[in-house]
């Protein structure tokens, strides 16, 4: 029968029966629902026979009977027989069946002959919305994917005048010394862009191309441009390969999306990839996405930031970290059910502005640039990334293109104090330079939370304190990370997957436009990262979103007072850059972080900055 | 267009494997196949046990109705998709014909009606084959012929399972009542006592004893519905047929049901060797109004095994020993496809297709 031709609008006649002895609250969850919607609901005593229930439904010409039972190898022939009595009955010319309980799900409800199968995780809403005839997928959940904009709707406004007095001055001055320079990683930029334009049109114009571009490149890519050596640890994706991530997108378009992760639809939940290889990163963020993450993350080796350029053609890596190229980005995103958010990061190596490049030509959502945590935290000489940086920001300007400037280097020992004046001074520059930034505070138990001792009682003054400080400086998207939860995640999966779960749904509880999670095994893999461990911290998410609903988290009045001395130490860092007048020089110096809170000014590409002609 | 169907006696008594060689079978005729289940099947791994389960091949040219985003995830491929206006519990059944073959998942439609209308959909010319679901068996009303697949996963004694095939082809062999006038669901004529809604509740074989017993005296029972033995069994016993001749006019009333898979719905099949045992003393006629062949049975001597929390392993019963067993105590056919080869499998399709 055709659900869609069911009136929505006339109460339904439902019987309710527990085929199990005992257990029947779901029923009685469930009848409560439907009685407050006006339908007409009979719950039939538990320990009648299948036979009895069949004769009392009949009586009642019910729309649908939903039947209750823990479902194990045994009783499941019970449930059959139950469909069977029911069918021959002529209950079905009318009724649909479905049943619950523990353990059931669509496939099993399938098999066993039911209308539908809904299982304990299953919101008492979808089976009252299925009564009502709407057109539950009961497959696939509910879940449309679509795309937001994480930017919508703010400002970029400074709420804190002196701050944003200093950050502009700051920002206008790092975008003057950069507009007048150049390095390998701009250059490469622009050609990359006439090279994927001249793809497959004309070859010779092409060679030459990639011969320029072989000469700005270093390393190991460059012998694989010079020679056609591939990369260490690294092969082609063979044709099967990527025939697999086809064969897989054509089952994206029916994802199996668990309803238990529906709570997950309205958030906007992020997850890294990069497992090496695009075919198994195509599954992972497959699963991923079913079971409620919006967005995903491309994750790249960490010689990609090292190397000057970036490969052509696709490959897969034989350690973590997936080769970041067009093709291997364009197999990726074959793999993508449709509505799924995607970054490509660009923000740490010698790569920059070329990855904001490929973010855009593969189709990207956002893309990730910093300029201070690649100096101080991820070894790239601060004035060359501080020129690709600020061209990489001109670049996603161009594209549209939103970006998260992350703080990562908190994690060094930074203090939030010095990685927030230059996160907020990069992103001033972005949108002095007509960018969309979001603010990527690390949201987490760093090492200045264990120092200080803001962490000792707590996780959740610190980290809102952070929010706090921000949403008070500046009207712009707040996107915690990268990824929440940093350690205080362990080995122990269930006790990573709680931490996780209790960072974001604290950061989104204050406001947070996105949250970026981590696996079960994330932090301290011993090997790569496992699709289940994927599937625990989005679970344990959707969870602790449920157990905290609209109750909220309470600070301790500490989260306050930690705000504001928060707030007084940015401005007095920044006082500090803008004094020093040339933000670069800060880099260098120290002032947004010195070797003593653990940043170290990086030395990868350091030399190669050179003042335009 | 000719319906064969698949039945179990329980989960895990071979009903794929006796499918895939049914579809291998027919394709080897070249004949238009149309296949569909009542279930799921040719999953990976079976949904309670999470064992390894045989997977589902479907040849070029069959046309296959199964869920949407089964056909469209299948490695087979398909053109022609049809919607056919049912929908199971994982989305909306479609048609397709098969242009390259390839392994599919079936979930077609979980009722009668539901399954007639899929089937109708079939070419005049085709042979359908109804895939069953654990021990259902109602929709299997559609089907001409039936296979039947039990084994070790219903009972490991090989006694209960040739009983148990005994009891269901004597249901299945019962004399169809081709002259009595029937209309609105009832039989039409004097002295006849129309029970609609089955007899299937303790207390509706008494109430049946009595009304037969009153004034009236009926001379034909037409129960419309499922039976359940025992209640039948109240019946007798109320009507003191249980003893040996039984009173009065009663000695002379018929018997008639709707059909024979009326009668393996509720109850213990077993007891219907009781019923027919009384019924044939009292020389009681019985009867019904639709009927269908049981070709065979395939025995499979698999056990899924519980071994701890959640877990199951595959275990078996000697096989030569349970299918003789069972052999020498039934008149039914019976094979084990994996012990002995789809040969006579093939020799039951074959009496199917004359």
């Amino acid at each position: 029968m055709e659900q869609e031709h069911i009136n929505p609008a006339r109460p339904r006649k439902v019987v309710l029966a527990p085929l199990d002895p005992v257990h029947d609250v779901g029923l009685k969850l469930i009848r409560r629902k439907l009685v407050d919607k006006g339908h007409n609901v009979t719950l039939l005593p538990p320990d009648l026979s299948p036979e009895e229930i069949v004769s009392r439904a009949k009586s009642e010409d019910p729309d649908f009977v939903m039947i209750s039972r823990a479902l194990s190898y045994g009783t499941s022939e019970l449930l059959a027989r139950f469909v069977d009595l029911c069918d021959a009955a002529g209950l079905r010319e009318r009724a649909k069946l479905v049943a619950g309980g523990l353990s059931m799900k669509p496939e099993i409800a399938q098999e066993l002959g039911f209308d539908a199968g809904f299982g304990p995780d299953t919101p008492v809403e979808v089976a009252v919305a299925y009564v009502e005839g709407e057109d539950v997928d009961l497959s696939n959940g509910s879940r449309q994917q679509t795309k937001v904009d994480l930017t919508a709707g703010f400002t970029y406004k400074f709420l804190d005048s002196e701050i944003g007095s200093l950050c502009t001055g700051i920002a206008r001055q790092l975008i003057c010394w950069a507009n007048k320079r150049t390095s390998p990683g701009v250059e490469r930029a622009h050609l990359r862009t006439a090279m994927e334009a001249e793809r497959g049109c004309s070859p010779g114009y092409g060679q030459k191309l990639r011969s320029q571009y072989a000469s700005l490149s270093s390393g190991e890519v460059k012998q694989w441009y010079c020679t056609g050596k591939p990369v260490s640890h690294t092969r082609p994706i063979t044709q099967k390969e990527a025939g697999e991530i086809q064969s897989l997108s054509r089952k994206a378009g029916s994802p199996a999306f668990p309803r238990s992760q529906d709570i997950l639809n309205d958030r906007n939940v992020f997850v890294q990839y990069g497992t090496g290889c695009p075919v198994m990163d195509a599954y992972h963020i497959y699963l991923s996405t079913a079971w409620g993450a919006k967005g995903v993350i491309h994750f790249d080796p960490s010689w990609g930031a090292r190397n000057e350029g970036l490969l052509e053609q696709a490959w897969s890596h034989e350690h973590d970290g997936t080769v970041l190229t067009l093709d291997n980005l364009g197999l990726i995103k074959n793999g993508l059910i449709p509505g799924t958010m995607w970054q490509v990061r660009a923000h740490r190596g010698l790569n920059t502005p070329e990855t904001v490049v490929l973010a855009h030509l593969a189709g990207a959502d956002l893309t990730k640039i910093n300029i201070v945590y690649g100096s101080l935290g991820a070894g790239t000489d601060p004035e060359r990334l501080a020129v690709d940086g600020v061209e990489a920001m001109k670049l996603a300007a161009r594209y549209n293109l939103p970006y998260d400037v992350v703080t990562n280097e908190e994690l060094c020992g930074v203090p939030a104090a010095k990685a927030f004046a230059g996160m907020l001074v990069v992103v001033t520059a972005g949108v002095l330079l007509g960018g969309r930034p979001l603010l990527q505070p690390l949201f987490a138990n760093s090492p200045e939370g264990m120092i200080t001792g803001f962490t000792e009682h707590n996780f959740v003054d610190f980290n809102v304190a952070k929010m706090k400080v921000l949403f008070s400086i500046i009207d712009a998207p707040i996107w915690p990370g990268a990824p929440v939860g940093f350690l205080t995640q362990t080995q122990d999966r269930s006790q990573s997957s709680v931490m996780t779960a209790l960072h974001a749904a604290l950061a989104l509880d204050c406001g947070a436009a996105a949250v970026t999670i981590a696996s079960s095994d994330e932090a301290y893999a011993g090997g790569p990262i496992t699709a289940p461990s994927r599937i625990d911290t989005l679970k344990a998410t959707g969870a602790a979103l449920r157990f905290f609903g609209n109750g909220g988290i309470s600070p301790t009045p500490k989260a306050e007072a930690i705000a504001h001395e928060l707030r007084e130490a940015i401005a007095a860092v920044l006082r500090q850059i803008a004094a020093r007048g040339d933000f670069v020089s800060s880099l260098y110096e120290g002032l947004l972080g010195d070797r003593e809170d653990g940043a170290y000014p990086g030395r990868s590409g350091k030399g190669t900055v050179s003042l335009k002609q | 267009m000719k319906v064969v169907g698949i039945a179990g006696t329980a989960k895990n008594t071979g009903k794929t494997t006796t499918l895939l060689e049914a579809i291998r079978f027919f394709d080897e005729r070249r004949k238009k196949l149309f296949i569909t289940g009542i279930g799921y099947d040719g999953e990976d791994f079976d949904n309670l046990t999470g064992l390894p389960k045989p997977r589902v091949f479907v040849p070029e040219g069959a046309v296959v109705a199964s869920a949407l985003p089964l056909l469209q995830s299948s490695p087979a491929r398909f053109d022609d998709l049809k919607d056919t206006g049912v929908r199971c519990a994982l989305g909306r059944i479609f048609l397709g014909r098969v242009t390259s073959p390839g392994r599919v998942v079936l979930a077609g439609p979980a009722s009668t009606r539901d399954l007639a209308s899929v089937a109708a959909l079939a070419p005049e010319d085709s042979i359908v084959l109804l895939d069953g679901a654990f021990s259902r068996i109602s929709p299997m009303v559609v089907a001409d012929s039936l296979i039947l697949a039990t084994g070790a996963a219903r009972s490991r004694d090989s006694h209960r399972i040739a009983r148990e095939i005994n009891a269901i082809d004597t249901i299945m062999r019962l004399p169809v009542m081709k002259d009595v006038c029937t209309g609105g669901n009832k039989v039409i004529g004097d002295g006849v006592l129309n029970v609609s809604g089955g007899l299937f509740l303790p207390g509706q074989g008494q109430e049946l004893a009595w009304r037969l017993n009153g004034t009236r005296k009926p001379r034909t029972v037409y129960v419309a519905g499922i039976i359940n033995p025992l209640v039948l069994l109240e019946a007798l016993n109320e009507m003191g047929l249980n003893r040996s001749g039984g009173p009065g006019h009663v000695a002379s009333v018929s018997f008639i049901f709707d059909h024979p898979i009326m009668l393996l719905l509720s109850g213990d099949v077993l007891q219907w060797e009781r019923v027919f045992h009384i019924l044939y003393e009292a020389g009681l006629k019985t009867g019904v109004l639709g009927s269908m062949a049981l070709l065979g049975a395939t025995v499979n001597p698999y056990i899924p095994l519980r071994s701890g929390a959640g877990k199951y392993i595959a275990t078996y019963v000697p096989p030569e020993s349970f299918l003789g067993d069972i052999t020498n105590l039934t008149r039914v056919p019976c094979t084990d496809i994996i012990l002995e080869g789809p040969g006579k499998l093939q020799s039951w399709l074959k009496r199917f297709l004359d």
